[in-house]
């Protein structure tokens, strides 16, 4: 996999942001499932996060934020046109609303569906937020991909 | 029911607090809000058995909230108040409330009112067993496990107020949305997909061989079946 991956945890009940492995192995250890949300829009992730909090609650899981940044061929990989504290700040400040184990992922990419065919367990429990439209948006493009991945994508609206 | 979840419904903090305690200390589970709208919203997001709802508050009142809560939900009200008329009676109980304490009251009568209502109540999962057997795997309620042989494999609560349903009504579909009102709430009734999803988590740990299920099957465009011997 052609990408460099950064962490975010964000243990229960602590508003900081930190790079916490440790804390990562121990939210992932005490549950074994996890829900991932793969980011897509600020106002759809937001409502993603949202239903996979109440889905992870009522399953015991945990949920994953991940957040895929294409870098573009002209600039190295491990120097993307973001600044990763802002990259961390925005993620922390999404996960903070929900109940429960939350963490983040930052993978940069040349090519984002690659990484998510990587970093995705199979048949994983996946949310996507965004709007849908009678044409495909984006985020509809990328459920139909996961979903031929063989996940279990739960797509929730954000209005 | 000594574990039942009761909200309180009252915009005096003071009142909130000591049927708190008390209800509390009888093995309640209370949650409360100072306000109909709160209630509102609280009822949208948790499940409750009972909720006791004072009738003078700002905002929407008493009355309408009542009215909204029975509009969704089969779960008795308890209206607490001072008003003692029998107009204000015959108000209430049109409203939708299931019994009417006039205050004053005391703590014995209002318990003996709860239990009654709970008694009277349907409930989430009637005629449920408490521990269901499905071949070699044993499934108790009580205890949120489910027994595979020397295997012990913990349930949510979620997980366990779906089974529980599904056990109550075993052997017969439910649909999609009963179950999801059911055990969502009453705001429930499109997220088909949440249900595939707990379903599935269920299937992995009761089934055999969950992608072949002998036990929790799927009815075509209808919903989920649970299939175990029938009650005795």
């Amino acid at each position: 996999m052609n990408a460099i991956r950064f962490e975010v945890a964000r243990p229960l009940g602590a508003g900081g942001l930190r790079f916490a492995t440790e804390d990562r192995a121990c939210a992932e250890e005490a549950s074994a499932l996890a829900v991932e949300v793969i980011y897509t829009t600020d106002a759809g992730t937001r409502g993603a996060l949202a239903t996979a909090g109440a889905l992870a609650q009522g399953l015991s899981a945990h949920v994953r934020l991940i957040f895929t940044y294409a870098v573009p061929y002209t600039l190295p990989l491990t120097e993307p046109s973001v600044s990763l504290p802002f990259l961390q700040d925005k993620l922390a400040s999404l996960t903070n609303g929900i109940s429960g184990e939350a963490s983040a992922d930052i993978y940069l990419c040349r090519e984002p569906l690659p990484v998510l065919e990587e970093v995705l367990p199979p048949s994983s429990l996946v949310v996507l937020g965004g709007r849908k439209r009678w044409w495909r948006t984006k985020e509809q493009q990328l459920e139909k991909q996961l979903k031929k991945l063989g996940h279990c994508v739960i797509f929730a609206e954000s209005r | 029911m000594s574990n039942a979840r009761i909200l309180v419904v009252d915009d005096d903090p003071q009142i909130r607090r000591v049927m708190r305690m008390t209800l509390v200390s009888h093995g309640y589970m209370v949650s409360d809000a100072r306000s109909g709208e709160d209630a509102l919203e609280a009822v949208r997001g948790e499940k409750y058995d009972l909720v006791l709802l004072d009738i003078n508050m700002p905002g929407i009142g008493g009355l309408e909230t009542c009215r909204l809560i029975r509009a969704s939900s089969e779960m008795p009200i308890i209206v607490l108040t001072v008003r003692n008329t029998e107009r204000d009676k015959v108000e209430a109980l049109d409203a939708g409330a299931d019994d009417y304490v006039t205050k004053p009251f005391g703590t014995p009568e209002l318990l003996a009112r709860i239990r009654a209502a709970l008694r009277r109540a349907p409930q989430l999962a009637e005629g449920s067993p408490e521990v269901l057997s499905l071949g070699e795997i044993e499934i108790n309620f009580s205890a949120r496990r489910i027994r595979n042989g020397v295997q012990e494999i913990p349930l949510t609560p979620k997980e366990v107020d779906l089974l529980h349903y599904l056990a109550a009504n075993r052997n017969s579909p439910v649909p999609h949305a009963k179950l999801l009102q059911t055990v969502w709430g009453p705001d429930y009734g499109n997220e088909v997909e949440y249900l595939r999803v707990f379903i599935n988590r269920l299937r992995s740990k009761i089934e055999p061989d969950p992608s072949k299920p002998r036990y929790l099957l799927t009815v075509p465009r209808v919903g989920y079946q649970l299939l175990a011997p029938p009650k005795s």
